[in-house]
């Protein structure tokens, strides 16, 4: 090989190994990132949970104390204005206003309960997806030739149920009103 | 990363340079071929990049201003050249002799009319839109001299301002592009392509109309819509750069709730700053479901939007207070979704684009090579004076 072919073989290596080195660090410095992201959502997946729980268990008190209190109360009216009056009972309690049942605490709870639940769900997509994201890194070409191609460990949090029905792949207890 | 795979192309061209041309190609026409079809690839890989993750999305807002420029012209500095033939040579060829006259030329600019909107975005508009707006808001356009160092016309410009009424708001629309990974991601986020849209009924973006009009309210004319409509575009103005918001309301009619999911994987569950509800009616203008979407990560704005349109099922669809619910609403609790945090998908180019990328490097690489080899340099010098030689030429 004369000057040349020397000078065609050291570009070209110079080229490939700026390419190969560029990538090299990329890939490293992804990986990294990567890892470290799912690290955190992992943690703010539990900050989130802990937060759904709270916020539906306080709503779900605070509806439940008014339903007791709103129970008390309509029990004590109703007792103290019919005492010893035992006349056109059922007259009274049509003509007179009595106090109504506020339904939209439940409403509220209701929404509430979805909204929190979307929400965590919307989380652990995203665990998955950066689970995804470093999988696909570490387990394709040219990643593969640099990083450890080890799938990334994540916690999905899912029910006995649901797993068992991915489990066996059948769904049998389809009866929403269990009576 | 299959389109790295091209760098291989440039390399075995200089091999093949080097085993068959080696007389012909120089040495630093080599360190070219290579320099270059590496740099194709690489530029390839970005470009590609780039385009696959570009979106447009709609920015709201309205016009405060209204501007009418004048025609005027100016004079430019030019340098005319004038040569006149001096003698005829004998073998055929003539003397010439030049002369520079310094002049100027006239440049004439046409009259334009434009607005400006509250996110401070400027509109070319037509003369009949100014005329128009001038007319809507009441009091003439103020005379702004412009001090123009003008030639024969002098062009000055009328401005109007917006009265700031609700009644005068005239809502301006414009498109701008954002980084939109998802998109061009395998993600969980990512939506399968929706094939034949047009036989499911799905609705297109209906783009911007007369230089800044976007409807907002998209399908079948119901009762209130046009109402509804200049509700909503008055919400989307006002609320578009305080919340970083659109709101679309789109109507089926006729149609099963699952065609509102084919609209949110058509839309990919649409911009960044959207937020989109689906209601479907009966033939009689019955609401019969709704179905919200957007990125935000409120998720009680969606279930609200769907429970309070649940609510008047089976009712005449009364879209004037769907929108008072949705701007309300919207105002108090929407929080746009930063597309940063999508910033760790990685976005492979599509099968075309890496074909694509392989082809433009192979028509680079072989027009340089070919170039290499026909624009050759030999060794022989042109001139030779005694001791000196010039190092060779091309020919």
């Amino acid at each position: 090989m004369n000057s040349k072919g020397i000078f065609i073989f050291i570009v070209a290596i110079v080229l490939l190994g700026l390419v190969g080195g560029g990538s090299y660090i990329s890939y490293k410095n992804d990986h990294v990132r990567v890892h470290n992201l799912a690290e955190a959502q992992q943690k703010a997946n539990e900050v989130t949970y802990d937060k759904v729980w709270k916020i539906i268990q306080q709503q779900a008190g605070v509806t439940s104390e008014y339903k007791d209190s709103f129970k008390e109360v309509f029990l004590a009216m109703t007792q103290a204005r019919y005492q010893g009056d035992s006349d056109n009972l059922l007259m009274k309690w049509v003509q007179e206003n009595n106090p109504t049942f506020d339904s939209s605490l439940f409403k509220q709870l209701s929404s509430s309960i979805e909204a929190q639940r979307n929400e965590f769900a919307n989380e652990q997509k995203k665990l998955l997806s950066v689970k995804q994201e470093h999988d696909n890194l570490v387990g394709t070409f040219p990643g593969s030739l640099f990083l450890d191609s080890a799938p990334l460990e994540v916690k999905i949090v899912t029910s006995t149920k649901t797993e068992a029905t991915f489990a066996t792949g059948k769904e049998d207890d389809v009866d929403l009103f269990k009576k | 990363m299959i389109i790295y795979g091209a760098l291989v192309i440039p390399i075995v061209a200089a091999i093949y340079l080097y085993l068959y041309h080696r007389e012909e190609v120089q040495i630093w026409k080599f360190a070219v071929i290579l320099v270059f079809g590496f740099g194709c690839v690489i530029g390839s890989k970005f470009l590609v990049q780039k385009v696959a993750t570009s979106d447009t999305e709609y920015w709201t807002g309205w016009a405060t201003v209204t501007e009418y420029y004048e025609r005027w012209d100016e004079r430019v500095p030019c340098v005319h050249e004038t040569c006149t033939t001096t003698s005829t040579n004998s073998d055929g060829s003539t003397n010439k002799s030049c002369t520079k006259d310094h002049a100027y030329d006239v440049d004439d600019h046409p009259p334009y009319w434009q607005i400006v909107d509250s996110n401070g975005i400027t509109v070319r508009v037509g003369e009949d839109d100014y005329s128009g707006l001038v007319k809507r808001w009441g009091k003439g356009p103020r005379f702004v001299d412009l001090n123009r160092h003008y030639h024969s016309i002098d062009g000055d410009k009328y401005v109007a301002d917006w009265p700031g009424t609700d009644e005068t708001l005239e809502a301006v629309t414009t498109s701008h592009t954002y980084e939109n990974r998802v998109q061009a991601s395998t993600s969980v986020f990512n939506f399968p392509e929706v094939e034949n849209p047009k036989a499911l009924g799905l609705f297109d973006y209906p783009g911007i109309g007369g230089h800044y009009t976007m409807a907002s309210i998209l399908g079948p004319s119901v009762p209130g819509k046009p109402e509804a409509e200049r509700k909503l575009s008055l919400a989307n103005a006002k609320l578009g750069r305080m919340k970083q918001v659109r709101m679309w309301i789109l109507i089926f009619k006729d149609q099963p709730s699952d065609v509102a999911y084919q609209q949110e994987a058509y839309w990919k569950r649409g911009n960044k700053n959207e937020f989109v509800l689906v209601i479907g009616i009966d033939t009689k203008n019955n609401l019969q479901w709704a179905y919200p979407f957007s990125w935000t990560e409120v998720e009680s704005l969606k279930i609200g939007a769907r429970n309070f349109l649940e609510e008047k099922k089976g009712e005449q669809l009364d879209l004037v207070a769907v929108v008072d619910w949705l701007k309300d609403n919207v105002a108090k609790t929407w929080v746009r979704k930063q597309f940063k945090d999508f910033s760790y998908l990685t976005v492979e180019p599509p099968t075309w684009a890496v074909v694509l990328a392989y082809i433009a490097n192979i028509i680079v690489t072989a027009g340089i090579s070919i170039w290499a080899v026909m624009n050759r340099y030999t060794d022989k010098p042109r001139f030779d004076f005694g001791g000196f030689r010039s190092r060779g030429r091309y020919r």
